[in-house]
């Protein structure tokens, strides 16, 4: 009996470990970016643009209120669409993405786009682009510019 | 009999003579993802002027095979793709020959007060040191764009001062005559483009 409650009262302290942990360990991000492009563009180019896949793991909406970069004087959301016969660009304020969807940003559809770089990017320059989102919290992705092949149109999945 | 023979040969030099003259249609090319035009669309006069700021009118536009596509520098979407389509196109094998004789690429832009010349042929020359960047005055760019049924629109422009222009996302195909040949339309596949241009060319060629 005793030995029986002795293995009982390690359990019991295992489980109490276990879920402290649980608690001590931060949470895991809302949104995890893959499959991020940022396309070489010509050295003239005002803009360039971020394609990527967006997915929400939490299981609450998540909006994207903010967007910055270092490399660039403004970053927005924007959003292609045919009207009357003319491909129209939109800029989205923010971007919700409901829970546990994946949204994804290319060509023709939504994009991040990149205004006015600071310096001209060449092939393989560190792109930073961060996020805010309208918790408060802040997803920041580095990748490099890329010399990819926009006209196999679903070039990044 | 004499009768007989002579309808005879009257039938069979008939026969010949028409063969000899009037050569049958070429048959119009199938499976075209292309829009061939009935009939092919003279274009008239314009004015424009090219990246190197020297005239690029109608006259610019014979005795060689043309894609146009109508942009601007600023689009981050639309345009980076149709350009690199005109590239891989340009690129084909089966194009080779065609790109040292008779094929221009042009990127006619219809936002002249931000893409001067010297922008246009840094941008265009980005895709191919060959392609050729044209703009003009608005009156003359919708004179070209009106003939060829391109659309194009201005949004307002924000507190930065920076504007979207809407436009067609078409690529537009131009004969050696000056006639508008073919449309192009998204989603653009540089094979089919390429595939479709070596149909067109040989249509037209079999029914000059």
């Amino acid at each position: 009996m005793k030995k029986l409650l002795s293995r009982l009262f390690i359990l019991i302290m295992a489980t109490n470990l276990s879920i402290a942990t649980a608690a001590a360990k931060p949470d895991s991000p809302a949104l995890s970016f893959e499959k991020i492009i940022v396309p070489e563009a010509p050295p003239v180019a005002s803009v360039m643009i971020a394609y990527m896949t967006i997915k929400n793991n939490s299981n609450k909406k998540q909006t994207i209120t903010h967007i910055m970069s270092p490399q660039f004087e403004r970053v927005e959301i924007h959003k292609m669409s045919m009207a009357n016969g003319m491909m129209d660009m939109k800029q989205m304020k923010t971007l919700s993405i409901k829970p546990e969807q994946t949204i994804v940003l290319e060509t023709g559809g939504l994009h991040v786009m990149l205004i006015k770089p600071i310096q001209v990017l060449k092939l393989d320059d560190n792109v930073e682009i961060t996020f805010t989102l309208s918790s408060g919290e802040i997803a920041t992705i580095n990748t490099q510019v890329s010399n990819v092949d926009l006209t196999n149109s679903h070039h990044h999945h | 009999m004499p009768l007989i023979a002579v309808a005879v040969l009257s039938l069979v030099i008939g026969v010949w003579v028409n063969q000899s003259i009037f050569k049958a249609p070429a048959v119009v090319p199938k499976n075209l993802e292309a829009t061939l035009l009935d009939k092919s669309k003279p274009l008239t006069a314009f004015n424009l002027i090219d990246n190197d700021n020297k005239p690029f009118n109608l006259e610019s536009l014979k005795n060689n095979w043309s894609f146009l596509f109508f942009g601007y520098t600023h689009c981050p979407d639309v345009c980076p793709l149709a350009m690199q389509v005109m590239r891989k196109v340009w690129e084909d094998e089966r194009l080779k020959a065609a790109t040292k004789t008779n094929l221009k690429m042009v990127f006619v832009s219809v936002d002249p007060d931000r893409d001067t010349p010297a922008i246009l042929k840094a941008y265009a020359q980005y895709y191919n040191p060959a392609f050729i960047g044209v703009t003009g005055k608005a009156d003359e760019i919708d004179n070209l764009t009106r003939q060829i049924g391109i659309l194009y629109g201005f949004d307002e422009p924000n507190k930065n001062g920076d504007y979207n222009v809407s436009h067609s996302g078409q690529i537009i195909l131009i004969d050696p005559d000056g006639n508008m040949r073919a449309v192009f339309s998204p989603p653009l596949n540089p094979q089919s483009v390429a595939t479709d241009f070596i149909a067109i060319q040989k249509f037209v060629k079999d029914n000059s």
